[in-house]
């Protein structure tokens, strides 16, 4: 399968997994998501989601949108596209930004 | 040296590319970090770096006295900068300077170009054709050339559909995503001139984005949850609803992307509304309505076109083609309305975001070079220092290696770096960049980690043209998580027993390698290989053993051993259902093993420690008894061949076994005592002995088999041009030396199925090979098939695909045949894991 359409799955994946975690779900569910996320693994993609983290402004691994004020430290309070790496051969490369909302806590 | 010139910039008020021309195809360098072609034109001053591009950008509105952008209409203007942060005046060519610096990182070839052609707006008079000049010189480059940047575009296309696609007069209708531009050009005396231009600044795709928010998302919440004027509230900075509007807009570009293809595309959000309550929302655009709304600007778009041939005295049936730029022309309207006005023919053969760059480059590529070009290893910086007699420059580092954090602290000291000198961190897989930051005596850096995984970070020095400064600094390399060097690495290789049904017997695949560092965790899916059923003494067994993953399974030391009985089951576990395993070990060796069956929504788990070993008394009688079928066999080989003194050493192997079968036979499966755990001990022994008379006696035989096969599928793969498949034979050939010589007949029994397998990749594309195989199948009698009805709709089926010679059909019956046939698994009779392997 074309490494877009993998990408496009993982998106997907991420976005189920997150629409899961705001409402009360049956683990069943949660044990395809991992295993969907095993097989995105298997096909080369590492896919973290940088929810919560301290954003700042050498974090290319992020898009971000920036709220509230610049001055205090910035986290990550949304992610609208979780960050996409590639691996093969041990080399790892960014293959999608994590697309953020940043802000004040 | 490079005769012609080959680089190329399109300097652009939004974005910016660098291509390259060379043997006769044009490359366009994308960003090593997010390998995106485009660079935004934005340059932000943050407290103690500059950040160009995609970084910059983000600041744009939240820091705009620091950051700039759109400074490329302000060129050859007096205009000056006040930038706060670093109390300094900076004039739009050196902020031009700084994109092009930033543009040469995308080189990743590692040449360092002496000349250039830069693309400027058809607009731009001779001042400001000149200042892009000097930002060119600035960032470096000896000789620039410029080009303008409707021509660019013609000459990309140009070289796209042959000279003769492009005649008389034709338009090049620039939108992209901030601003407008449409230019007249014209071949006249063998040369191609821009007569006219016109154009808007303040006009683009990011007002297509805005247009879908403030016309569809907006009125359509403030309808359905009653709120008034959301759009303030979205705007405002400390508002509940900031946070949304950057969501939105991210959703409009998408949406707007999405209709280039799609005639509706859908958006979904989540929404609080005004009592805190959050909503899923699911709103639908269709093409339609954003046309709708974005028809009136774009209709403004002609309306300069209109007014640019009016004046030229021109009509519209004058203009032979219209040549598309800019990403925003990817939106069908933009197409039709201009067809449709215009009733020109529109050129769609490039892709319109790199067009400029591209045509740019075609044109750099023509174009003889007059200065000598330099490799990195000769560029200014590194051909003085040496040799003027300056000290070389000497970098310093230190760090932790390996971090439990997810940051870790670099400090260094940088010492006779040349003043006005940058350095700049970036790791290596463009997940993290310092920007630019001044060289200071001491330096020091958060840097950021990927989780569980090596980080590779890179320290360069540049010169205040942006050329890189020598230096000898080793790479940064930084361990996090879990290959923490307070990891302990395992002993042995932990391995999972399934069945291979093919050979009748059992094999280990392997979980966790020998020397991967604890704690460790995989979750594998296995498939059922027969079914359990419910109520009945049949087990599920999940075996981890530990040793040799190359060795048979009765040899190793099994370390865990779940047993999921058909009496606990509320329904028949169906051969061929998932089953989800995942495995962990602690770093204090604890070991627990997690089963999770779909088909009935049941966990099992259980843990396992190196202290309490445990037994499966049911599976141990399977093991003893295979056994002890395993030596009889060899016992009647031994003795046709009249090797007396070995089957004398076997005959007691039997007996042995035969003694341990009667003692488990009187066990009860919840035995207390430690008999169950000497026997398995005693078992395992006698595995090895058996083993070691089988590998003398089958070890040879199997390998002889494995070479044959192994030359004759080299010797297909070398009729075909098969690269994969050849690398794949390779691949086996490398490996072998790791097993070949300590493995157990298992496990060259798989590695023989494995060649099998090749092979029949290679031959199913065979027509001869195929067909004699069907043939094979359609000789059978009908009888021997469990459907008779179907076997005769397959034979006529195969035989018509036969006369058309169709591969894949007459393969798709010969499966199906095979499932047909009555006895093909008659001798299927290995009890095993009941784990497909």
């Amino acid at each position: 399968m074309p490494q877009h359409l993998w990408l496009k799955m993982a998106n997907l994946v991420f976005e189920l997994e997150k629409k899961l975690a705001t409402t009360p779900s049956s683990t069943a569910i949660s044990r395809n998501i991992d295993r969907m996320k095993t097989v995105l693994e298997e096909a080369g993609l590492l896919l973290l989601n940088p929810l919560g983290e301290a954003y700042n402004e050498a974090r290319t691994d992020l898009e971000a949108s920036i709220t509230g004020a610049t001055a205090d430290r910035l986290f990550v309070l949304d992610v609208i596209k979780p960050i996409v790496y590639t691996q093969s051969d041990g080399r790892r490369s960014l293959l999608q930004k994590g697309v953020v909302i940043v802000g004040n806590k | 040296m490079s005769s012609t010139i080959n680089f190329a910039i399109d300097l652009g008020t939004t974005n910016s590319l660098i291509a390259k021309a060379h043997n006769g195809r044009v490359d366009v360098f994308k960003n090593p970090s997010g390998m995106k072609t485009t660079l935004p034109s934005v340059v932000a001053f943050r407290k103690d770096r500059i950040l160009i591009g995609d970084k910059a950008r983000e600041y744009v509105e939240k820091d705009p006295t620091n950051v700039f952008a759109s400074f490329k209409r302000k060129m050859g203007t007096g205009e000056r900068f006040f930038v706060p942060n670093n109390v300094s005046f900076k004039t739009p060519i050196e902020l031009s300077t700084l994109i092009l610096q930033e543009l040469k990182h995308f080189i990743f070839t590692g040449e360092s170009p002496s000349s250039v052609v830069i693309t400027i707006p058809a607009s731009f008079d001779t001042v400001q054709s000149n200042a892009t000049k000097e930002a060119g010189y600035a960032a470096g480059f000896q000789e620039v050339l410029l080009l303008q940047e409707p021509i660019a575009a013609s000459l990309a296309f140009a070289n796209k559909t042959g000279k003769d696609g492009l005649e008389g007069q034709w338009l090049v209708y620039d939108l992209g995503g901030g601003t407008f531009d449409v230019a007249l050009v014209v071949i006249e005396d063998d040369e191609m001139k821009v007569i006219d231009h016109e154009g808007d600044n303040f006009f683009g795709g990011i007002d297509f984005d805005n247009e879908i928010l403030t016309r569809l998302f907006i009125p359509y919440l403030e309808a359905r949850f009653g709120i008034q004027d959301l759009s303030s509230k979205m705007l405002s900075s400390n508002g509940k609803y900031n946070k949304l509007y950057y969501q939105l807009l991210y959703k409009a570009e998408e949406a707007k992307i999405a209709l280039s293809s799609y005639a509706s595309t859908d958006i979904e959000f989540d929404f609080t509304d005004e009592a805190d309550e959050t909503h899923e929302v699911y709103f639908s655009v269709s093409r339609e309505k954003f046309e709708g709304i974005i028809l009136e600007r774009l209709q403004s778009s002609i309306a300069f076109i209109r007014d640019l041939l009016s004046r030229n005295n021109l009509q519209a049936s004058d203009i032979t083609e219209v040549v598309l730029v800019g990403g925003s022309t990817y939106i069908p309207l933009v197409r039709s309305l201009l067809t449709q006005e215009l009733g020109v023919t529109i050129n769609t053969s490039i892709d319109p975001t790199t067009a400029v760059a591209e045509g740019a480059a075609w044109y750099a590529g023509s174009k003889p070079c007059r200065v000598v070009s330099l490799s990195a290893a000769q560029e200014p910086s590194a051909a003085t220092s040496p040799t003027s007699g300056t000290p070389a420059i000497v970098v310093k580092t230190a760090y932790q290696a390996n971090s439990r954090d997810a940051e870790e602290y670099l400090a260094a000291t940088i010492q006779h770096a040349p003043t006005g000198s940058t350095y700049r961190i970036t790791r290596s897989d463009g997940g993290f960049d310092s920007g630019l930051k001044p060289v200071q005596p001491k330096i020091s850096e958060m840097l950021l980690l990927v989780p569980n995984s090596m980080n590779i970070f890179n320290l360069k020095l540049f010169d205040q043209q942006g050329f890189p400064l020598p230096a000898s600094i080793p790479e940064i390399t930084i361990v996090q998580g879990k290959f923490s060097i307070y990891g302990q690495p395992l002993p042995n290789d932990i391995c999972l027993e399934v069945d291979d049904t093919d050979n009748k017997t059992t094999h280990l695949e392997l979980i966790f390698e020998r020397n991967a560092i604890l704690p460790i965790k995989k979750t594998i899916t296995k498939t059922l290989s027969r079914t359990i059923i419910k109520g009945s003494d049949d087990q599920l067994l999940i075996n981890v053993l530990e040793g040799s993953r190359y060795a048979s399974p009765p040899s190793n030391l099994p370390i865990g051993i779940v047993g999921i009985s058909g009496r606990d089951l509320p329904a028949d576990l169906v051969k061929g259902s998932d089953l989800d395993l995942t495995f962990e070990i602690s770093e204090s060796r604890d070991i627990t093993v997690t089963a999770y069956i779909s088909q009935i929504d049941k966990e099992i788990s259980e843990v396992f420690n190196p202290s309490s070993r445990t037994v499966n008394i049911t599976r141990l009688q399977q093991e003893t008894d295979y056994l002890h079928r395993l030596a009889k066999r060899q016992l009647d080989n031994l003795l046709k061949n009249e090797k007396y003194e070995e089957s004398a050493t076997l005959q007691q192997t039997l007996e042995e076994l035969e003694t341990i079968l009667r003692k488990l036979r009187q066990l009860t499966a919840d035995d207390v005592t430690d008999t169950k755990y000497q026997l398995d001990d005693q078992k395992r022994r006698l595995a090895q002995a058996i083993a070691t008379v089988e590998k003398g006696d089958k070890l040879l035989e199997l390998k002889e088999e494995y070479y044959e096969k192994r030359d004759m599928y080299r010797l297909l793969l070398l009729q075909t041009d098969n690269k994969e498949l050849q690398q794949r034979l390779e691949g086996l050939h490398a490996a072998e030396s790791a097993w070949i010589n300590n493995c157990s007949t298992q496990f060259l029994k798989l590695k023989i199925n494995e060649l099998d397998r090749l092979t029949w990749e290679v031959r199913k594309k065979d027509i001869g090979y195929v067909t004699s195989l069907y043939m094979y199948y359609t000789t059978k009698p009908n009888e021997e098939y469990s459907n008779q009805a179907e076997i005769r709709s397959l034979k006529k089926r195969g035989d018509e695909a036969l006369t058309r010679q169709n591969t894949h059909e007459l393969l798709s019956i010969i499966y199906r045949m095979y499932e047909l046939l009555i006895d093909k698994d008659q001798d299927e009779a290995i009890k095993g894991t009941g784990l497909r392997g």
